[in-house]
């Protein structure tokens, strides 16, 4: 394997950062929604919501603009995925609509059974979502069956193996621990002393999980290290996560919450950075047959539809970080409940 | 632009079009299944919207903490 950095390598890397800014973004508002049933409380369980009330929409948009830029760049790729996985994708939507509208329903009405419902829903929903979404990247990791057409050669069950399911329950505690940290961040007073004890348990849980993964992939997927173990320099990445990852609990026990969050993003991208980089060229590698593999240059568009679609992203990508940040600049500070909060 | 038999106009046809491993009974399922979604969702909706009507309009301050929504 060759690294050149060609129109198709660039957009690799473009696609690769939306989906890591999803993961990070929408991360902990999904580990928020699965933690929500853990909050006693209309009140509190009116905070947890109202965390995320100004983001999580637009941070799911991220996940919008990560299909699209694959839908563009790489048809061929977004074609197989978006068909070969269609009923998880359909479970996926379900999902996301469910916890959506969980969001918006949850307080518009004072009964009690009609706040539980939603309550059960938005957490529901968000350990599914999560879930699905750890699937996914298990199945990119591990290699799914594709013809020599490049089509999806496999079932839906065949997605549930055992690896895939791995990764997905490590998601869902990576998220669980990101979004943990978060309502520490977004709360305070009684509420906030009792989510900072679901800083720990989150955090060993995802360890654990993480710990797990990596030995599984080591072990069982030796495709996903060869990339680092023919350029040793490279190892410097995932030694980056780890220290990104060791970080966390070591604000947290400083009583630095922010510097955990922050520590916890930066793992998220690298983590994911260490997944697209064994990965490469390889956008969805298959097996048993690696030869039938989706790769950026087989996958890919015209080399004009690239060029024209890298002028639009160096004006469109900025725009989104900059909305992106404002968004969460101006809607910093603790959560405030008043009468037209969610 | 997209009519029968084009998907894309004079290019490719719509049978061309078609996803090879999606079979019949994922669309019907698929279809079925968010179509149900939206019927329970609309009923909500509208649920919740004769609620609000038959509630009517607040005091003005109310009105005016609205115009602040964010």
């Amino acid at each position: 394997m060759s690294f050149t950095l060609d129109l198709n390598t660039v957009w690799f890397v473009l696609v690769a950062i939306l989906f890591a800014g999803y993961a990070i973004l929408d991360g902990f508002d999904l580990g928020v929604g699965a933690l929500h049933l853990l909050a006693r409380g209309d009140r509190n369980r009116r905070v947890m919501i109202n965390s995320i009330g100004p983001v999580w929409d637009g941070n799911e948009v991220w996940l919008v603009t990560a299909g699209g830029a694959l839908f563009a760049a790489f048809p061929e790729a977004y074609a197989t995925a978006f068909s070969g996985f269609y009923l998880a994708m359909v479970l996926l939507l379900v999902g996301l609509i469910f916890r959506a509208v969980a969001i918006e329903f949850r307080s518009k009405r004072e009964s009690p059974r009609w706040r539980r419902s939603w309550d059960v829903s938005f957490a529901a929903s968000s350990i599914l979502s999560s879930l699905l979404i750890g699937i996914a990247l298990g199945n990119v990791v591990w290699g799914v069956p594709l013809d020599a057409e490049h089509e999806f050669a496999g079932t839906f069950l065949g997605l549930l193996h055992p690896y895939a399911l791995l990764v997905g329950v490590t998601t869902l505690a990576l998220f669980l621990m990101h979004g943990a940290i978060y309502v520490v961040l977004k709360s305070e007073g009684e509420f906030q002393a009792q989510a900072r004890t679901w800083i720990r348990p989150t955090i060993i849980f995802f360890l654990l999980m993480y710990v797990t993964t990596t030995m599984a992939t080591l072990l069982y997927v030796p495709h996903m290290a060869q990339n680092i173990r023919s350029r040793p320099v490279l190892f410097a990445l995932p030694l980056a996560a780890m220290l990104a990852i060791a970080n966390i609990p070591r604000e947290i026990h400083r009583g630095r919450e922010f510097r955990a969050f922050l520590s916890s993003c930066a793992s998220m991208l690298l983590l994911l950075a260490v997944a697209a980089l064994e990965a490469y060229p390889n956008l969805i590698t298959s097996r048993p047959d690696p030869e039938h593999s989706l790769t950026i240059h087989n996958a890919a568009s015209s080399q004009k539809t690239l060029m024209i679609m890298l002028i639009i992203a160096c004006i469109g990508v900025p725009l989104v970080l900059a909305y992106t940040a404002s968004i969460h600049w101006i809607f910093r500070g603790k959560v405030e409940i008043s009468e037209t909060s969610y | 632009v997209g009519r029968q038999p084009w998907i894309v106009y004079g290019l490719l046809r719509t049978s061309e079009g078609l996803s090879k491993s999606v079979s019949d009974a994922s669309v019907i399922t698929s279809l079925v299944l968010f179509s149900l979604i939206y019927l329970l969702l609309l009923a909500l909706f509208l649920f919740l919207l004769n609620e609000k009507i038959q509630h009517g309009p607040g005091e003005v301050e109310e009105i005016t903490e609205e115009g602040h929504r964010a």
